[in-house]
């Protein structure tokens, strides 16, 4: 639901006038063409890596399901995800992905590194190996506004975007925002309260470059003032669209998800992570972690649908789903499911792959890890994931 | 902060007296936020140590000290302990009422906590990693123990009889690896550089036997040789001083906590806040509460204002073509909005 009162929705959010974002920061229609799929003679001629053209994925989805999620609810409670099962039915589903309890900051990092990855649960740093999105993008020479990450679990989750790699790092990270941490409704009244910014002019953004450039370092590099323009424009847009009044059980991974949809629409980027975490919730309520699941899988399909009825996204995107990890057999005490007993329910999970290159209606009982997700997803892109320690899954592939 | 190809700008201070910068980057990881107008014409020449005991002294140094220390724990956001006995803490800390080994011991027995870490599992093996620094990996036998003592039951962890919640988490603060690792980690949030081991274990030991110790311990680092070098780097401020800073460096001396909190936690969901800081100074010097300073009629006026606000805003004086660059722009209408949204939006702005 839009906010009438809030003005960005008198200005609907598009393409067109995101990217127009980027002209008034300064940047050439080089660069702007760079973001789409036009880029793709741009970079031929200019010699750039270009994506693989036996393959047909050209964009993919990446959902981290995290926050610990078995089997036994979803798959095995097929009417609780019709939209997973419809997926899986449509793609390759692989039934023991397995997976180490490294507390879910670690197991999901291992997803987007291919390594696994032992963090503290509530560490707050970046992983010292590359991601998934440096790698693309570095590879493939993508802008920030090719690759994203949609979080959930607030300040931590952020970390994903980029590790600490001397060859890689933020120069190549992915442009990240966290749901609730952006889109709520506190931070919302804030900026109604003391008035949306007004963009700067002609003139005002001539003044502001001279001066930074007397001063010299941050601002001064076009490109980058062109993303975070960019970034600028969507959040202060998207704040008046419905992200915010997503509200209730499992809210957080809600906002993800439609985050996640919405950008694909707007910006039509090359790779989309999205790192879910309200299935924690599970410890205390099982009830709970069933409508986490439920509402989860009915986003899941509503951002399905946006693909396939996208003529451009159709029949070029690729979207795997994957929980870090599962949770424990049996009840605790406070009759929820906690994750720390070593069981199959909590070390294996089943994961979908759906897109073009894959197998329909295939099921896979190999074993398998977690971290194979990043390496495939490289090789789709014809990237290489140099670091990673999964392998392809090939078995996959059409 | 001045990178090595600026020109010097200003007079190299004596060891240990505070200077214009020394004094943002003492408030701002003392207090969490920028220097008032009377502190700086109070403190600028006067020992850093004198600062720094003034500063321990307060109970805001404790506040400053206690956010910190629950967003190290990740009580934020719905998890932010909000009208609970954590509240006295500040008081108790500036009396020298309370260790504090005891004041992380509380943090880690409120209900928050608790909440933020549900389970056996989760909660054994945040206090084992948060509290003590171990790697639960290598330590699958104490967190089995630990998970037994919090389901009740009797059990020998980390060395000391347990036999519920409360047990594991006195037991774990009172570690002599808890004491190892709140040096480790706080002498690397206020320097900006690692303890080396020795040293470590040394004052470990000497607050294990006297918890008392550990405020002095801390103080000293303000005092060091590594914190001088850490005024003189710059360092980049989190989310929630930044907010701070800014607010009170427009005008608004006491911002109002939720405010600040809302505004942190949407900082703290863009991987790069940069778009969004710029976006909230914009909005911020537009809002009617700020008064923004008159332009300059005459070149000495203009020179006058921007001496003023880079000493004020970045703790330095302008070079030469700063100087002449800014000095033209603020004798314009809307030029100090302009210098303002410039120099609060530059990386040496979020590097006190």
């Amino acid at each position: 639901m839009n906010d009438p009162t809030f003005r960005p929705t008198s200005r609907p959010i598009d393409r067109r006038s995101l990217l127009g974002a980027g002209l008034k920061a300064g940047i050439g229609a080089g660069a702007l063409l760079a973001a789409g799929p036009e880029a793709l003679a741009l970079s031929r001629l200019l010699g750039r890596p270009t994506l693989r053209p036996d393959v047909k994925t050209k964009h993919v989805v990446l959902i981290a399901m995290s926050g610990g999620v078995r089997t036994r609810e979803t798959f095995g409670t097929p009417n609780q995800i019709p939209n997973l099962v419809r997926m899986a039915r449509e793609g390759v589903s692989y039934t023991r992905l397995r997976t180490g309890n490294l507390g879910h900051f670690g197991a999901s990092m291992s997803i987007i590194t291919g390594i696994s990855e032992q963090r503290g649960i509530r560490d707050n740093a970046r992983p010292l190996d590359p991601t998934l999105f440096e790698y693309v993008r570095k590879d493939l020479a993508l802008p920030a506004s090719d690759v994203w990450v949609t979080t959930s679990g607030g300040a931590q989750q952020v970390n994903y975007s980029f590790g600490l790699h001397a060859d890689y790092g933020a120069r190549f990270g992915a442009t990240t925002l966290d749901g609730d941490g952006i889109f709520n409704e506190e931070f919302k009244s804030l900026m109604r309260q003391f008035g949306l910014p007004e963009p700067l002019s002609e003139a005002e953004r001539a003044r502001v470059a001279r001066l930074r450039r007397v001063m010299g370092g941050k601002g001064t590099d076009k490109a980058r003032t062109e993303a975070r323009s960019r970034v600028e424009s969507y959040i202060l847009s998207e704040l008046g669209r419905g992200v915010t009044e997503l509200r209730g059980a499992g809210a957080s991974d809600a906002k993800a998800l439609r985050l996640a949809r919405n950008l694909l629409s707007v910006f039509k980027p090359r790779l989309i992570g999205v790192v879910l975490q309200d299935a924690d919730i599970a410890h205390g309520s099982f009830n709970g972690y069933s409508e986490v699941i439920r509402r989860n899988d009915a986003a899941i399909g509503e951002l399905l649908d946006a693909i396939r009825a996208d003529e451009t996204l159709r029949d070029s995107t690729t979207v795997c789903v994957l929980p870090e990890f599962g949770r424990d057999s049996d009840l605790n005490t406070r009759r929820g499911l906690d994750h720390g007993d070593g069981s199959d329910d909590l070390r294996y999970v089943q994961g979908v792959l759906w897109g073009p290159d894959f197998k329909t209606n295939k099921v896979i009982k190999d074993e398998r890890r977690t971290i194979d997700v990043t390496p495939t997803i490289a090789h789709l892109f014809g990237v290489n994931a140099k670091y990673s320690k999964g392998s392809v899954l090939r078995g996959a592939l059409a | 902060m001045q990178s090595e190809t600026q020109e010097p700008t200003s007079t190299p201070a004596r060891p240990g007296v505070i200077t214009s910068a020394a004094l943002r980057a003492l408030c701002v990881d003392l207090y969490g936020r920028p220097p008032s107008a009377e502190e700086r014409g109070d403190w600028i020449g006067r020992p850093r140590k004198a600062f720094v005991e003034h500063a321990f002294g307060t109970e805001e140094a404790w506040r400053h000290w206690l956010d910190e220390q629950l967003y190290y724990f990740m009580l934020i956001d719905r998890f932010r302990p909000v009208g609970t006995t954590l509240d006295e803490l500040p008081r108790l800390l500036a009396k020298r009422a309370m260790p504090l080994r005891d004041a992380l011991h509380r943090i880690a027995l409120c209900t928050s906590f608790d909440l933020r870490n549900p389970g056996a599992d989760t909660f054994v093996t945040v206090v084992m990693e948060q509290l003590c620094g171990l790697d639960v990996t290598r330590a699958r036998r104490e967190l089995e123990l630990g998970k037994r003592a919090y389901d009740g039951a009797k059990a020998v962890f980390l060395g000391e009889p347990a036999a519920s919640q409360a047990d594991v988490v006195k037991v774990a603060a009172r570690h002599r690896d808890a004491a190892r690792h709140f040096i480790e980690r706080e002498h690397q949030r206020i320097t900006g550089e690692a303890v080396d081991r020795k040293t470590r274990n040394k004052a470990a030991s000497r607050i294990v036997k006297d918890p008392r110790r550990a405020v002095d311990l801390v103080a000293s680092w303000y005092e060091s040789e590594a914190y001088a070098r850490r005024i003189e780097r710059g360092r980049p401020v989190s989310n929630r001083v930044w907010v701070r800073m800014m607010l009170q460096d427009l005008g608004w001396q006491s911002p109002a906590a939720d405010e600040v909190e809302a505004l942190r936690s949407a900082l703290d969901g863009l991987g790069d806040p940069a778009p969004l800081r710029s976006a909230i100074v914009r909005m911020a010097l537009q809002s009617s509460d700020v008064k923004l300073p008159t332009p300059a009629r005459t070149g000495e006026a203009a020179a006058d204002l921007v001496r003023s606000t880079f000493d004020r805003l970045l703790g330095r004086v302008p070079r030469a073509d700063e100087l002449e660059a800014f000095g033209e722009v603020v004798r314009t209408e809307d030029g100090p909005g302009a210098m303002l949204y410039v120099l609060m939006t530059s990386e040496e702005y979020e590097t006190p």
